[in-house]
């Protein structure tokens, strides 16, 4: 019997009535992932041609055979046009609340975007070359793309890139809040100062700030849906996105130290504003980096969290040869979105399948430069999928990590 | 017949010094250039290192080259370069004295480093660079001494890490100690550059010329012109073969060998 309640994806009798086509599709396009032998194959090149050659053996087949000359940026951009385009294909098939759970997974696409085009346009780059350079995934519509960087900067200028990104962008509602987080003091938000409001963030509040600030409400919403829908989605994607702000929480304090977010005032205001509400740090954790100002403190405050104690052992151990905190932290993140792909009858697989792929990208791109800068000694230092030797699989069944 | 002994006895001094003369500017040419070896080594590792860093940097600021982070906008218009080099315009009159006097500067290198140093300096790639952007000096000049100029500060104390944003990968900040160390051994290369030539310079001019090469049998009238040249040439040298006409080109060698000794003295003392 066919459910009534559009916001509901069903349970193990009802899921497959609606999502198990786009579910079956997604199962399909992860028999496309890269195995073990593709990823030695591709060590064992020589050249970037070598590599294309042996990803026409694959699921990639000749998604670069138009190409003269070939990089690593060129391998990613291709890459990327596939996972997306394969994206897409999921999404034409999908019905609500599918439809939005995936539109939630483009947001933060879109948040790069006009991240990208605000920068852009303030540093006073060509508006073509800013579109080129934006992520398929986060693409609206082209008006709206192209509106973004013309806007002038005058009052009327601001005023119209509030009312675009505002009301035109499906992120309109982060920079909403955002803005009103961030307002002057004694300006009246739903006044009529939107273009000042808009004027003193894009002028005085650094991009790196908006862009994070942005994400934490993105990564805050994506969680509440995530939740009031409930089941074994509910389940999977919460565990998954908490994971993901104890990262950006760890790495927005670790990348602070040394530049101006590490001053003592800067900590308890802007760094502190930067930290999401969600996942195993918060609140206590998040609150005790506020008084971090190094590496040692911050080790401190991790020291409770085996799984995060576990990862920081991996970055001080980083100079010694071996892999940075941020191969320990997309090791886990496989983990994670691995087991993901395990369970049914929820929204997981189709997240999972999005990470995936762009960490299976990122491998491509770290064995690319490898070859092209002589680096072969790291070329091996890339996160393996699915693969039965994955250092968490080997530490599950018994043995060493 | 008195005055054999004392010129011989001459003769075998001068030969002795010459040869001591030789051998010290010979190993001194064969240390530089191991050292310069070295440190173009130790160049093109940290230039290696600082390329593959920014690599990691790159990809661990998440979006790939779609980030609105590190590389998909530079700015390189609206900053300059924090150290700017010029070369020496060789003047054609210089004698290498002169380009030894040019090189001594205090502390015996060759350059001075202006800026804030995050860190002393030490060998092996670790911390050291000046974390100031400044303004280029316009030097439309093309000579001017090799120095390493610091230009004059836009934006004094401004880290150049924030081109990149407040919050930047610990990749990104490895990559340019990478290339500050980097720069360091650049200039100390081209110091042992110079220090190379001059003292291959040195050595050449110790060098007795070779010998003529024995002409082709010819007729009787050319045969007479290389015994001629080859009288000319034993008058020059001497009854025991000593370069005496050579005596020019060692008193310059030595004056050189004596210049180079008081640099280094006053590289160890600075």
């Amino acid at each position: 019997m066919p459910y009534t309640d559009p916001e509901d994806p069903g349970d193990i009798a009802s899921f497959n009535v609606h999502n198990g086509f786009p579910e079956a599709l997604v199962r399909g396009f992860k028999s496309g992932f890269l195995t073990e032998a593709d990823y030695n194959n591709l060590c064992q090149c020589e050249n970037l041609d070598d590599v294309r050659l042996n990803l026409q053996e694959s699921d990639y087949d000749q998604f670069m055979s138009a190409q003269t000359k070939v990089t690593p940026a060129l391998v990613q951009e291709k890459a990327i046009l596939k996972m997306v385009k394969e994206f897409n294909f999921i999404k034409a098939q999908a019905q609500e609340p599918l439809v939005t759970f995936l539109e939630y997974i483009q947001y933060e696409y879109m948040i790069e975007n006009v991240m990208l085009l605000l920068k852009g346009t303030l540093s006073g780059r060509n508006v073509e070359e800013l579109i080129d350079q934006c992520h398929p995934l986060g693409l609206f519509a082209p008006a709206t793309m192209k509106l973004i960087p013309l806007f002038e900067a005058s009052p009327k200028g601001y005023a119209d890139l509030y009312q675009t990104v505002l009301i035109d962008t499906p992120i309109g509602d982060y920079f909403s809040r955002f803005l009103e987080e961030h307002k002057p003091t004694g300006q009246d938000a739903a006044g009529a100062e939107n273009a000042g409001m808009v004027r003193h963030v894009l002028e005085e509040v650094e991009i790196e700030i908006i862009k994070n600030s942005l994400m934490k409400l993105y990564l805050e919403d994506f969680y509440r849906f995530c939740e009031k829908i409930g089941g074994d989605t509910a389940e999977v994607m919460c565990a998954l996105l908490g994971a993901r702000a104890d990262r950006n929480a760890i790495n927005i304090t670790l990348n602070s130290f040394g530049g101006p977010l590490n001053e003592p005032h800067m900590r308890t205001t802007d760094r502190r504003r930067l930290y999401p509400a969600i996942g195993t740090l918060y609140p206590e954790a998040t609150s005790d980096f506020t008084e971090v100002s190094d590496e040692a403190q911050l080790a401190a405050v991790l020291e409770p969290f085996p799984v995060f104690r576990e990862i920081w052992a991996v970055h001080l151990n980083e100079n010694f040869g071996h892999k940075s905190i941020d191969d320990a932290f997309y090791e886990r993140d496989v983990e994670m979105l691995e087991l993901a792909f395990e369970g049914q009858m929820h929204f997981g697989p189709f997240y999972a399948y999005v990470k995936l792929k762009e960490q299976e990208i990122r491998n491509l791109v770290w064995i690319g430069e490898c070859i092209v800068q002589r680096q072969r000694d790291e070329i091996h230092k890339f996160v393996p999928l699915f693969s039965e030797n994955a250092p968490w699989r080997v530490a599950r069944r018994g043995g060493a990590r | 017949m008195e005055g054999q002994p004392a010129q011989s006895g001459l003769a075998a001094s001068t030969s002795r010094r010459q040869c001591s003369l030789e051998t010290s500017l010979t190993l001194a040419l064969l240390e530089a250039a191991d050292e310069l070896h070295n440190a173009k080594a130790e160049l093109s590792l940290c230039l290696k290192q600082g390329f593959f860093n920014m690599t990691k940097a790159r990809l661990a600021a998440g979006g790939g080259a779609h980030s609105a982070g590190i590389t998909v906008l530079d700015t390189r218009e609206e900053f300059h370069a924090a150290v700017t080099v010029e070369l020496l315009d060789k003047d054609p009159d210089a004698s290498p004295a002169r380009e030894l006097r040019a090189l001594k500067l205090p502390a015996g290198h060759a350059f001075q480093r202006a800026g804030n140093d995050d860190a002393p300096h030490s060998s092996g790639g670790s911390v050291n660079g000046s974390s100031s952007l400044r303004q280029r000096n316009h030097a439309g000049s093309d000579s001017s001494t090799i120095a390493e100029e610091a230009a004059a500060a836009s934006a004094a104390g401004k880290d150049s890490m924030q081109l990149f944003g407040g919050l930047v990968p610990p990749a990104l900040r490895k990559a340019k100690r990478n290339f500050s160390s980097a720069l360091d051994y650049v200039f100390l290369a081209a110091e042992l550059t110079q220090r190379v030539a001059l003292l291959y310079r040195a050595v050449l001019q110790c060098v007795p010329p070779p010998p003529p090469a024995p002409l082709p049998p010819a007729s009787a009238e050319q045969q007479q012109q290389p015994a001629a040249a080859a009288d000319g040439e034993a008058a020059l040298r001497g009854a025991d073969g000593a370069d005496v006409g050579g005596s020019a080109q060692q008193t310059e060698a030595e004056s050189l060998a004596a210049q180079l000794e008081q640099v280094e003295l006053s590289a160890d003392s600075g």
